[in-house]
């Protein structure tokens, strides 16, 4: 009872969707983040989140349970295809020396049509690729703090906020990024470190999918279409520099919340048909994000973060 | 080297096949509406008995209007460009949009003297005509009426109580959309239920889960309307996900698709406006095998199927 007041009372309710929503788009950015901060990119994660969101949802359809050892079966299973083409993202990029936007491109749409095939068998409609969302069993639980859901989602990321820590990959990725010649030379394996933080994308593209399709209780072959780009804005936007170098997982984090109270911000506001209420604000935002530019430059493309000499940053000088 | 140039040639001699085709355009294939419409097309297709090739394709998703012109085009470029007799021998449409998005495509095959059928979405007739360039026939159902009779079931629901609806349209730039959101508003209306609210989840599930999700911490609805089954969907979870009552919230969605069908059985949904997918195919193929027969081919030729509403 409690828990029904606490999820339907304003505040309550925006922070139910942001326990469902904040998570998987968290966590699908650090794992993009990896890659910018080593100088490379995986646009392959939105292909990824859908191959393994739909496996997810077949999985706990086939055990027809969303009992949380069933969750954790379903999930590790879909993270262990992750983390597998995630590895052949690595190796074509590591050791085939592959352009790193066409190899992760190329990837991910292969991932994209077999999650459309595999889905289509699933549903066993009638043509390959084509299929509704596939919904997951059971009763849609209400997002509250007393949902197994709600813990399954913090646990996870969790998981993966030491999983980074604890292996270092911020800082590895933030060595290959900055100067990976200097990393080879001071004896760092670089197509390994590389193998690996595909890997950990791809296995965290894995689980942001089944992280969405449990927010969604649903998960269909093109719910993550364009996903890719939102998270390595979202990347960048926490500080990640596109060319290698720097990575924040706090800042990333932040940055997602920020991307996901904007996005509700226009979602609670802009109307219906007449879309042009909508089209007015997004404008009026557009322009306040024009006059910040012009005021804050400097600040946002990180010069101010630039290390200077004492010469230079001597006023007296 | 050699081996691989033997299989590139036999894979390009495969692709250079020679057969007519029909090329069928569907707005998206994920969802069950339009899967039932090829199965539709594919049925009557069977029953002619014509050797003809379909060739199925798509937009990435709902409103992609550019997927489907890109398609159009290459279809164009490879089946009908500098051939005596173009490969193509009819075009079904379902178009993303209802304005001139896809006007200048259409107007290529019809100057090419191919048959254009649209289905479910009409094309602003004036568009065409500026471009000088026309439909043949487009089959639809009669979404005015769809949207009344959903917005009488909404009504009867509410059982004389205060009613004020929450609607959930599709992408804007649809006729299918707007006929849907005009019947209903209308019927609704007049019936003295109140709109308190409009907003458009441009036909997705995930975006209408988000939009009451958002919406569902200063709820004061009554009910919800969704111009299709995949929004109502998403509009139930997020209901149910934010520990609202859905039982006091009656949802009405518009296809009655399989899972909504389902849905309405086990009380999620209270009811869903049936079209007739699977018919709009059937009726698709007779015209092209209709028209391959005509000479001058008509223009403009609509055919409307009537809705009804269902539950289970």
């Amino acid at each position: 009872m409690i828990a029904h007041r606490m999820a339907t009372s304003g505040v309550a309710a925006t922070v139910a969707n942001l326990v469902r929503d904040l998570p998987p788009l968290i966590i699908l950015s650090w794992g993009g983040g990896l890659l910018l901060a080593a100088g490379k990119v995986d646009v392959s994660i939105a292909g990824v989140a859908t191959l393994c969101g739909i496996i997810f949802a077949i999985l706990t359809q086939c055990l027809n349970a969303t009992s949380v050892p069933a969750l954790l079966i379903s999930s590790i299973a879909g993270v262990l295809l992750g983390g597998c083409i995630g590895v052949a993202n690595g190796y074509l990029v590591a050791r085939r020396r592959a352009p790193p936007l066409l190899a992760t491109w190329a990837v991910g749409t292969i991932a994209f049509s077999i999650a459309g095939a595999v889905a289509a068998f699933a549903n066993k409609q009638g043509m390959l690729g084509s299929t509704a969302s596939i919904t997951l069993p059971g009763l849609i639980p209400v997002f509250s703090h007393t949902a197994k859901e709600f813990y399954f989602s913090l646990f996870a990321v969790a998981v993966v906020a030491v999983t980074v820590l604890v292996f270092r990959l911020g800082w590895l990725a933030r060595l290959l990024g900055s100067n990976e010649a200097g990393a080879v030379y001071s004896g760092f394996f670089t197509e390994r470190v590389l193998l690996l933080l595909f890997a950990t994308s791809g296995a965290i593209a894995a689980l942001a999918g089944c992280l969405f399709a449990i927010g969604t209780w649903t998960s269909s072959t093109t719910m993550h279409a364009g996903k890719e780009m939102i998270a390595l804005a979202i990347a960048v936007l926490g500080g990640t520099v596109m060319s290698g170098g720097y990575f924040s997982l706090i800042g990333i984090s932040i940055s997602a919340l920020f991307w996901l109270l904007l996005t509700y911000l226009f979602t609670g506001t802009s109307t219906g048909m007449g879309v042009e209420d909508g089209r007015i604000l997004s404008a009026a935002f557009a322009g306040l994000i024009i006059v910040v530019c012009y005021t804050l430059g400097r600040s946002l493309s990180g010069e101010f973060r630039t290390i200077h000499s004492a010469d230079e940053t001597n006023p007296t000088r | 080297m050699k081996l691989f140039s033997i299989v590139l040639l036999a894979i390009l001699a495969s692709c250079s096949t020679q057969e007519q085709k029909i090329l069928l355009v569907l707005k998206t294939v994920d969802n069950p509406f339009f899967v039932d419409m090829e199965k539709g097309v594919k049925d009557e297709l069977s029953k002619a008995g014509l050797k003809i090739e379909l060739v199925t394709k798509s937009g990435q998703n709902e409103g992609d209007v550019g997927g489907q012109r890109i398609v159009l085009d290459s279809q164009f470029d490879q089946n009908v460009a500098n051939r005596a007799q173009p490969l193509i021998k009819a075009l079904i449409l379902t178009p993303a949009s209802s304005g001139a998005d896809l006007v200048q495509s259409i107007r290529r095959y019809r100057d090419a003297n191919i048959p254009v059928i649209l289905l479910d979405t009409e094309i602003s007739k004036h568009a065409l005509e500026s471009a000088k360039t026309e439909y043949n026939l487009v089959v639809f159902t009669d979404n005015i009426e769809g949207g009344r009779l959903a917005a009488e079931k909404m009504v009867s629901l509410h059982a004389g109580a205060p009613c004020n609806i929450l609607i959930l349209n599709g992408v804007a730039d649809s006729n299918t959309a707007r006929e849907r959101r005009e019947g209903f508003v209308e019927r609704a209306q007049s019936l003295g239920c109140e709109i308190g609210l409009e907003k458009t989840a441009n036909w997705r599930r995930e975006q209408a889960q988000q939009i009451v999700g958002v919406l569902a911490g200063s709820w004061n609805f009554t009910g919800v309307f969704a111009a299709n089954d995949e929004m109502a969907l998403g509009a139930f979870s997020a209901l149910r996900q934010s520990g609202r009552d859905t039982s006091k919230i009656p949802i009405v969605g518009f296809d009655a698709t399989d899972e909504a069908r389902r849905a309405c059985n086990e009380g999620r949904l209270a009811a869903t406006v049936a079209q007739d997918p699977f018919e709009m195919g059937r009726r698709a193929i007779r015209a092209a095998v209709s028209f391959s027969r005509q000479t001058p081919i008509p223009k403009f030729e609509v055919q409307k199927l009537a809705p009804k509403v269902v539950c289970g």
